[in-house]
């Protein structure tokens, strides 16, 4: 059997030819799939058009860039996404609403449990479904214990980028610890569908309680050593700090939020700006930095940690006792009145947004999945031009991507 | 009372629906020319945009901008997040783009135009976004009798204004307080 079922007859597409080619010399020395050749139209003299991605390991995932580069300066930058497209809006349409939830841990599988919470609070808000306190509790710890090992996740591998290779194993020596008490829980190390519209699947035990305060007084003692070695490392702040300035009105533009934003000098989080759950119970704050670099999201996120511990610390000490599912919790053929809802909740790369529609039956009208991801990605072009290849890299890696919530 | 952000622009419809129930503070629709007038003014008074998402309803596709902002801007009283609503025809997919304005949208129109066939006038780079470049399967796009009525799928809660000649949700008046969220429209 031959991989490709059709060969690659670039010219004889309808689309290519549809497209206005300059010249026909342009037209036959260029090679290359659909996305570089209509990259390559806007050329300039001697320049070079690079492909990085989709299998560069620094594009975590599966992110094509394609570049236009004059020397080692990027002219010109154009994300290529769907590598990873699933199409989990069409699959809404033909689930019911609880056999949906599993996808939602497939969306960012960093972060599931707030796609989790985007989801079924949703849900919850179109059926007007009340959450047990006790469930919003239990969905806060697990939620924040997600948080950090996205974090750390994001840590280790944007200084892996970087070239920086130990802190990588400190973060997943972390992570494992997070990702163990998870398990224990949700069933799963990576992609959860652990909270229910209603409440939560199972119920936390006081052990697990215990192991969470026992694993946020070890964080503690290691935030300040990775503040120490990496942090304020030379090498590390020579390739972060003026790299990749995004401002507050291009964050606007593109509807970037996050870490992303709160670098750019904008304390907005979704927890406090449109409150959900039991968070304006709980006391935190909202690091923001004014500079805009890669290193002021570095940091946003480095004291973002601390603030989850602060949250987990407080959340196990407040906890209520009482059921973790409500009594009319939907069941599998449960029917949804009619009508839209949105929900926005605030993942670890910023608003994750659901927009639902529903006309009554146990299937979703319409879903519309707001990924974080594709908004602060979609400011990279702009980023990137006029700065070094090797600060691409920097760049790419400071916006935390998640190429599946990005493709869907 | 500060001034409306749209004073200047034309509406078709203008309601405040029950953010605890949709989330959403205040729904605006707008013929397909006012489109690119209202994303300048939501511009100048300091909105981000959210999303774009569109639907395909029975009368036509309804594509909505979801503005939010990340402070509170002003003249906009305790408003957080609003649809911006324009109805496309079925048989004429085109909307103006509006990514010269936000940039952001220009990823979202090609997004929609990949899902739904509705192509964005004027979107500086309108290739395939999600889906491979020559597939044109729209696969958002319902079949005819799949389809829904708007009036069932939206509820407008309490209408601020509306243009004379626009009958969306004019059977059911909603009242003020926009409780009537109970599952009438049964779809057998």
């Amino acid at each position: 059997m031959p991989i490709l079922s059709r060969p690659l007859e670039l010219h004889a597409n309808p689309i290519m030819s549809r497209d206005k080619m300059s010249t026909q010399s342009i037209k036959e020395q260029i090679s290359g799939d659909y996305y570089t050749c209509r990259f390559e139209e806007g050329r300039s003299e001697d320049t070079l058009i690079l492909n990085m991605g989709p299998q560069h390991p620094s594009t975590h995932g599966v992110l094509r860039i394609i570049l236009e580069l004059d020397g080692e300066y990027i002219v010109r930058a154009e994300p290529v996404l769907g590598y990873l497209h699933r199409m989990h809006e069409a699959m809404a349409e033909n689930r019911t609403y609880l056999q949906y939830l599993p996808n939602m841990g497939r969306v960012d599988y960093l972060h599931a449990l707030a796609w989790n919470w985007a989801y079924v609070g949703a849900v919850e808000r179109l059926g007007g479904i009340e959450v047990p306190r006790r469930a919003e509790y239990i969905r806060v710890i697990t939620c924040e214990l997600n948080r950090l090992a996205s974090h750390l996740l994001w840590w280790g591998a944007y200084l892996l980028d970087l070239g920086a290779f130990t802190p990588i194993m400190y973060a997943f020596d972390d992570r494992e610890r997070i990702l163990d008490m998870i398990q224990s829980v949700c069933g799963s190390r990576l992609t959860y569908s652990f909270f229910r519209p209603g409440g939560v699947a199972i119920d936390l035990t006081d052990d697990f309680l215990r192991a969470v305060g026992e694993f946020t007084h070890y964080m503690r003692g290691r935030l300040p050593m990775y503040k120490t070695l990496v942090t304020d490392n030379i090498i590390l702040r020579k390739r972060c700090e003026n790299v990749g300035e995004l401002t507050l009105e291009m964050c606007r533009r593109y509807g970037a939020t996050g870490p992303v934003l709160r670098g750019s000098g904008q304390p907005y989080d979704v927890r406090r700006a449109e409150p959900y759950g039991v968070y304006p119970a709980l006391s935190f704050s909202i690091p923001s930095e004014a500079e805009g670099d890669a290193m002021a999201r570095y940091r946003v996120r480095m004291d973002e940690m601390v603030q989850c511990l602060d949250i987990l610390d407080q959340a196990i000490a407040d906890i209520p006792g009482g059921p973790f599912l409500a009594k009319g919790a939907p069941k599998p053929r449960w029917k949804a009145p009619a009508g839209e809802t949105y929900f926005a909740v605030e993942g670890a790369r910023g608003k994750i947004g659901v927009h639902l529609f529903s006309d009554g039956s146990n299937t979703p009208y319409r879903c519309k999945l707001r990924a974080p991801g594709f908004s602060n990605l979609n400011c990279f072009a702009e980023m990137a031009r006029g700065t070094l290849l090797s600060d691409a890299v920097s760049i790419l890696g400071s916006l935390d991507l998640v190429i599946p919530e990005i493709d869907r | 009372m500060t001034q409306d952000i749209f004073s200047n622009l034309e509406l078709l419809h203008d309601s405040r629906p029950d953010p605890q129930t949709s989330g959403i503070y205040r729904m605006v629709m707008i013929a397909q020319e006012t489109l690119q007038p209202a994303a300048w003014e939501l511009l100048a008074g300091g909105y981000h945009l959210e999303d774009v998402s569109a639907l395909d309803a029975t009368e036509g596709f309804l594509v909505t901008y979801h503005f939010d902002s990340f402070g509170r801007p002003a003249g906009s009283d305790s408003i957080l997040r609003m649809a911006l609503r324009v109805l496309v025809d079925h048989g004429q997919p085109h909307l103006p783009s509006i990514a010269d304005i936000f940039s952001g949208a220009e990823w979202h129109e090609r997004e929609i135009s990949d899902f739904f066939g509705i192509r964005f006038d004027g979107n500086p780079n309108p290739a395939a976004l999600l889906l491979p470049e020559a597939d044109d399967s729209t696969p958002l796009k319902k079949a005819p009798d799949k389809r829904r009525s708007l009036k069932d799928l939206i509820c407008p809660g309490q209408v601020v204004f509306k243009a004379p000649g626009v009958e969306l949700w004019d059977a059911d008046p909603q009242p003020a307080t926009g409780t009537s969220r109970q599952p009438d429209h049964e779809q057998g």
